[in-house]
């Protein structure tokens, strides 16, 4: 954890009490571990818990008020990758949390506790959701298999690649991601790959929600989960947020993979 | 040069054609993925045909539609504005559509009405505003017209660039991926319904150009001679610029601005055909035509042959490289031969 550049940012508290959160599982994650009523400022993807929503918003990772931050006077701003530093180095003392992958979002949990002076809810945390994601393995362990492709915008054909932890959950449910191999965590997957794939189940976050203009993989009937009717538009933020409703997800997505949700 | 007899001029059309129509065929068998020819074009559903008739002939032919639209643009614009650099989006128009394109997405609208494609919409509704905006400030200055038009086009591009650049700025992360896609241009898979539509604008559009051929002729002489020899310059001038701005309009609405083909091709065409409007405007559609199909196809399918990670080129990109090398090739070889002035 920490900043590789030039300038370090002071270091952080042992127990922050003022946190800017600017990534949205992060937010979820402090109230989560019980330190809600210490975070002061969200992102504007935050949508969960709803008492967090009466917050300020200052903006999201990629574009934020600097000024908006400081007038909250923090003294810990939780941040994604490396790209807040730029604006904030040298001035405020950064979280830096990656929760791409199931792993790093387990670990999200003990490094957010640490921060928060609350290393044993974030152990505690980090097992219940363990728990959960055992559960729903256990539980989809004789389930078919099925190809699944998962869409994050249709209209740019932007899909779940691999190593990502939609990717796991999938494959935790009887999912098997047709674009898995397709070089990336989010991909621009090629039409005439989608046709060769075949996927039995494709679910569609891309926000447009049931009843949207129908996409190019409604016109390709040679698609099982075309045919088979099985083209899920599911506009649920809980499907694509790392965080500790990963096992939530994960049972919503066995709903939808095995075909016994809508 | 050889005088233009009816003879000639259908043996260069008809040959423009058959290339047309051998990339036409070829583009739709090359990409990402091998298709058994025989179970694509035999009646059954099935993976093979989905990706012939869904994906690879609709684009394909989106992409003769728009090549030939933006090539017949630049030949017109080259023309009249007798600027060597005019291209089709010189008046602002992709400036414009680009706008109206890039509101739409930030303001949450591109699925406001079902089944209506509020994107394309409202891109046109930019180029229209934009061609307006371009001949309103035109008029009110007092240069030569070919001059004003240019400026204005240049000054109303620069506006509407910068809040485009300023919406990119402020946008959610997923909409600047979309934002800058959209930007570089590229063809899409449109249902059959939508290229119909393009296709009755496009073609006629196109084809009536080619009533101003003489008129066309004599103006990239210049206006003086022209006008002595009886062209109603200011008219003609301002027909020709509202069509070929629809076409333009039309183009940028389904593709978003793709560039070089409509300044390559016109180019590579006078190089090699001569300056007679009459054999270059209907070839150019044609050649245009080709060479955006030509371009896109290699775009979707030439990192399929170099990695096991299927992705594709904007198309946009390629029409670049392409273009580009070949166009210095022709110039080096036809060097002598007088040009434009």
């Amino acid at each position: 954890m920490g900043a590789c550049g030039p300038e370090k940012p002071p270091p952080a508290p042992s127990s922050a009490q003022r946190i800017v959160s600017l990534v949205p599982s992060v937010t979820e994650t402090l109230f989560a571990l019980g330190a809600g009523d210490r975070v002061v400022g969200i992102s504007t993807w935050c949508d969960h818990p709803p008492e967090a929503l009466a917050r300020p918003r200052v903006g999201d990772l990629y574009n934020f008020s600097v000024e908006g931050i400081l007038a909250l006077r923090p003294d810990l701003v939780a941040v994604k990758g490396e790209r807040l530093h730029r604006g904030l180095a040298g001035r405020l003392p950064v979280l830096e949390v990656r929760d791409d992958t199931l792993a790093e979002i387990l670990a999200s949990f003990l490094q957010v506790g640490e921060a928060v002076g609350r290393p044993d809810a974030g152990r505690a945390l980090r097992e219940r959701v363990e728990a959960d994601l055992e559960s729903v393995r256990r539980r989809s362990a004789g389930l078919p298999r099925r190809r699944v492709l998962f869409v994050v915008d249709a209209r740019e054909g932007f899909v779940v690649g691999g190593d990502n932890f939609i990717d796991e959950l999938l494959s935790l449910v009887g999912g098997d991601n047709v674009a898995r191999d397709a070089g990336g965590r989010w991909v621009r997957l090629s039409p005439e790959v989608l046709v060769a794939r075949d996927p039995e189940v494709v679910l569609d976050t891309s926000g447009t929600g049931a009843g949207s203009e129908p996409t190019l993989i409604d016109r390709l009937g040679s698609i099982t989960a075309v045919r088979a009717g099985a083209v899920r538009r599911v506009a649920e933020t809980v499907l694509v947020r790392p965080g500790p409703r990963v096992g939530q997800a994960a049972e919503r997505l066995r709903e939808l993979v095995q075909g016994t949700g809508k | 040069m050889k005088p233009l007899t009816r003879a000639r001029w259908l043996r260069t059309i008809a040959g423009f054609f058959l290339l047309w129509l051998g990339v036409q065929v070829g583009g739709a068998l090359i990409g990402p993925q091998s298709i058994d020819l025989g179970r694509a074009l035999g009646g059954a559903t099935g993976p093979d045909r989905d990706i012939l008739f869904a994906i690879r002939v609709p684009r394909d032919l989106l992409a003769a539609l728009v090549g030939g639209a933006l090539a017949v643009s630049g030949v017109v614009f080259q023309a009249v504005l007798r600027n060597p650099l005019a291209s089709p989006y010189v008046l602002g128009v992709s400036a414009g559509g680009t706008l109206g394109a890039v509101l739409t997405i930030h303001l949450g609208l591109a699925s406001a009405l079902p089944g209506v494609p509020t994107i394309p919409a409202a891109a046109f509704l930019g180029c229209l505003l934009s061609i307006a905006l371009v001949f309103a400030i035109a008029r009110q200055a007092g240069m030569a017209p070919r001059h004003t038009l240019l400026l204005s086009g240049v000054i109303v591009n620069a506006c509407f660039s910068a809040v485009v650049l300023f919406i990119t700025y402020v946008a959610s992360p997923e909409d600047t991926v979309r934002i800058v896609r959209w930007l570089m241009g590229g063809i899409g898979w449109e249902p059959y319904s939508t290229i119909a539509g393009v296709a009755a604008v496009l073609v006629p559009g196109a084809a009536l150009t080619l009533r101003f051929a003489g008129s066309l002729n004599l103006l990239s002489l210049g206006e003086e001679g022209a006008r002595s020899l009886g062209v109603a310059v200011e008219r003609t001038r301002n027909l020709l610029f509202l069509l070929v701005s629809l076409l333009t309009g039309i183009s940028v609405a389904v593709t978003g601005p793709i560039g070089f083909v409509g300044l390559i091709v016109p180019h590579l065409l006078r190089l090699v055909l001569g300056p007679d409007h009459r054999v270059l405007l209907p070839v150019a559609f044609l050649a245009g035509g080709a060479f955006l199909t030509l371009a896109d196809s290699l775009a979707r399918t030439l990192l399929s042959w170099t990695s096991a990670q299927p992705r594709e080129i904007p198309v946009g990109v390629l029409t670049a490289l392409l273009g580009g090398p070949f166009f210095v090739l022709l110039l080096r070889r036809h060097f002598q031969r007088s040009y434009f002035d």
